[in-house]
């Protein structure tokens, strides 16, 4: 075992200390901790006030006497996308539009589903669920699974009561632009963990060695995963340091609805983040065991790179409609598609032997599924490889 | 079959019967068959002979098209094979962020050389090599012949039975070349030590054996003694016919 530690530390030290590692993981949790701290420090100096206005506000429900107070300011404002930051009811103002589906990109006539947007109680907690019902139909949900999602609303405690929740929300959007950028990461450094051998021209020596082309590839897999996780680890700290060190974990308790308004996930936030960080942390994973696999295939870093870079392309632009059944479900549980910020959940439920699975839970699991065949398809490939 | 056990120079055997190898429409070694023992054998034969491929068929880093190779009956694609063998391939590279000490570490962890013996055996081998003084710095602040130097350690560090030394003095300057012809000839008394040059010079002297390769046949095999004349002279005569 003490021969396994000390090719893990060489493998290790490989990865790790190439310049170009060092310093696209500096550029990355640079820029994350930049995007970060400007929204605190630079953007608009009235808008540091903010915060404390704002608590004005805390722990009142949504109902209706608040809603008129927003509706008259509003008004003043030209509608509720005219709020200034300056207002105590700015955030409050961006969460109401998210609730009546604003933002909203799916499907076409939308407005016509969703009917006025009087701002009334009862107004918006309908149109929330006319909303839901429309996000269930678009995604094509079988009865079975609208009402399973159905049970979970009546678990969610409404009406919701307001707590400022900026720094949950904009914890929640780091996800997003921390797995992109380690895809990226991930890509420049770990395309090399096998290719690098033969880039190296190192390949005849290893392979002519007792653990060369035994065990040699598992310690490589283990070291790259272990970078997986450093990286993700640096770039998601980077990310939620700012808002942790401004906000700390303030709302952490609120439930998700206010953070996602059009879901029925009946958590709170913190319980919502624990999983998104899982869920981040697989994603690391199964995109570190995708680049060490290409590696290993093509034998070539630029090649293996390339195809992470091809596959965020793709995963950027390529649409399949909710009609494709499974086809499509699976094609969104990419890292970067399940960890997106939006004012809604995909609901798309997996069924397997029983068990119901939330679109985090199967991302999670398909993950899983994905690294172990990468591992399994590694050690075959690198077996089979030869000195040229 | 003694693979593992303690080194006993008789019963070393390397049995290269009738290897081919391949590559689309060119045969790079064509039904090849040899036997080898303890001593040093030279593998003579100009560039594009063959020499290289049947080198790395024998360290089990490229299969055969047909024909077995065979260590004390052991097939050498197999592990407790690469525990007895040493490779010098004829070009490589090392790993430019590691320093010459490492390099070695490196090699013997992955040889299945424990973290104590792996040291020890490192400095008295980067010592025997000459790199001692520069063992700690970084490998890509090395010379071409350094790189070659610390090529041949790491060939040695398991104490191999079995040594494949591909073009080992390329890029050594003479006085170099002359030690390492005599620490090849050192270590041809305790193991199998195929050597292969194109450089006839380099194996006269201190080969028991020759075998001689040209469009990836064996030309000619046999000892060669001092009585026999110049090897050289031998050589060109017959690569010319």
């Amino acid at each position: 075992m003490a021969i396994y530690g000390e090719l893990l530390r060489f493998e290790l030290r490989k990865i790790f200390r190439g310049r170009i590692t060092i310093l696209a993981l500096a550029v990355s949790a640079g820029m994350l901790l930049g995007i970060a701290l400007v929204n605190y420090l630079v953007v608009s100096p009235y808008d540091r006030g903010v915060y404390e206005r704002e608590a004005a506000l805390e722990g009142r429900a949504l109902d209706d006497a608040l809603l008129a107070e927003l509706a008259e300011e509003a008004e003043e404002a030209g509608g509720l996308s005219g709020i200034e930051p300056d207002s105590s009811y700015y955030h409050l103002a961006g969460y109401i539009s998210r609730m009546q589906g604003t933002y909203l990109t799916i499907g076409e006539g939308l407005e016509s589903e969703t009917g006025n947007k009087e701002l009334s109680a009862e107004s918006i907690y309908q149109m929330r669920e006319d909303l839901l019902e429309y996000i269930y139909d678009y995604f094509r949900l079988s009865d079975a699974d609208k009402q399973w999602w159905k049970d979970k609303e009546i678990l969610i405690e409404k009406p919701f009561v307001w707590q400022a929740n900026f720094g949950i929300y904009s914890m929640k959007s780091v996800f997003g632009a921390a797995i992109n950028l380690f895809c990226m990461i991930a890509a420049v450094c770990l395309a090399g963990v096998y290719a690098g051998e033969k880039g190296y021209r190192t390949d005849s020596f290893v392979l002519s060695t007792r653990e060369g082309k035994s065990s040699l590839w598992l310690v490589k897999f283990i070291a790259g995963e272990i970078f997986a996780l450093a990286a993700g680890t640096l770039l998601l700290v980077a990310g939620l340091f700012p808002h942790l060190l401004f906000n700390g974990l303030y709302g952490i308790n609120a439930p998700w609805q206010l953070i996602v308004p059009l879901c029925a996930y009946p958590y709170t936030a913190g319980q919502m983040l624990v999983r998104y960080i899982l869920t981040y942390y697989l994603g690391c994973l199964v995109i570190g065991a995708l680049v060490m696999l290409f590696s290993v295939l093509f034998m070539n870093s630029m090649a293996a790179a390339g195809m992470i870079c091809l596959g965020l392309v793709l995963d950027l632009f390529l649409s399949l409609p909710p009609y494709l059944g499974l086809l499509s479900q699976l094609r969104y549980l990419t890292p970067a598609q399940v960890l997106i910020n939006s004012s809604m959940a995909d609901p798309r439920l997996l069924r397997i032997f029983g068990l119901v699975l939330t679109p985090l839970q199967s991302a999670g699991l398909v993950y899983l599924i994905l690294t172990v065949a990468a591992a399994a398809t590694v050690r075959s490939l690198y077996r089979r490889q030869e000195a040229q | 079959m003694e693979l593992m056990t303690e080194r006993t120079s008789r019963h070393m055997e390397l049995r290269i019967d009738r290897v081919s190898k391949q590559y689309r429409n060119k045969i790079a070694v064509d039904r090849l068959s040899a036997t080898l023992h303890a001593g040093v054998t030279g593998l003579l034969g100009a560039n594009g002979a063959g020499k290289t491929t049947l080198m790395r068929m024998i360290c089990g880093v490229l299969t055969p098209t047909s024909g077995e190779i065979t260590y004390n009956g052991v097939p050498v694609s197999e592990e407790r094979y690469r525990s007895v063998l040493g490779y010098l391939p004829q070009e490589f590279g090392c790993y430019p962020e590691f320093s010459g000490r490492d390099f070695l570490l490196y090699f013997a962890a992955l040889k299945g050389m424990p973290r104590n013996e792996a040291e020890i055996r490192s400095e008295e081998l980067l010592e025997t090599v000459g790199l001692a003084d520069v063992s700690k710095k970084r490998v890509r602040t090395y010379s071409g012949g350094m790189k070659q130097r610390l090529g041949i350690a790491q060939a040695l560090l398991n104490r191999p039975q079995m040594l494949i030394l591909d073009e080992p003095t390329s890029g050594l300057d003479p006085m170099e070349r002359v030690r390492f012809r005599e620490l090849i000839g050192e270590l041809g008394k305790t193991c199998i030590v195929l050597l292969s040059t194109h450089i006839v010079s380099d194996v006269e002297h201190i080969a028991d054996h020759i075998l001689m390769m040209k469009n990836g046949q064996l030309l000619w095999q046999g000892e060669w003694k001092e009585s026999d004349g110049s090897l050289e002279e031998f050589y060109l005569r017959e690569f010319r016919e």
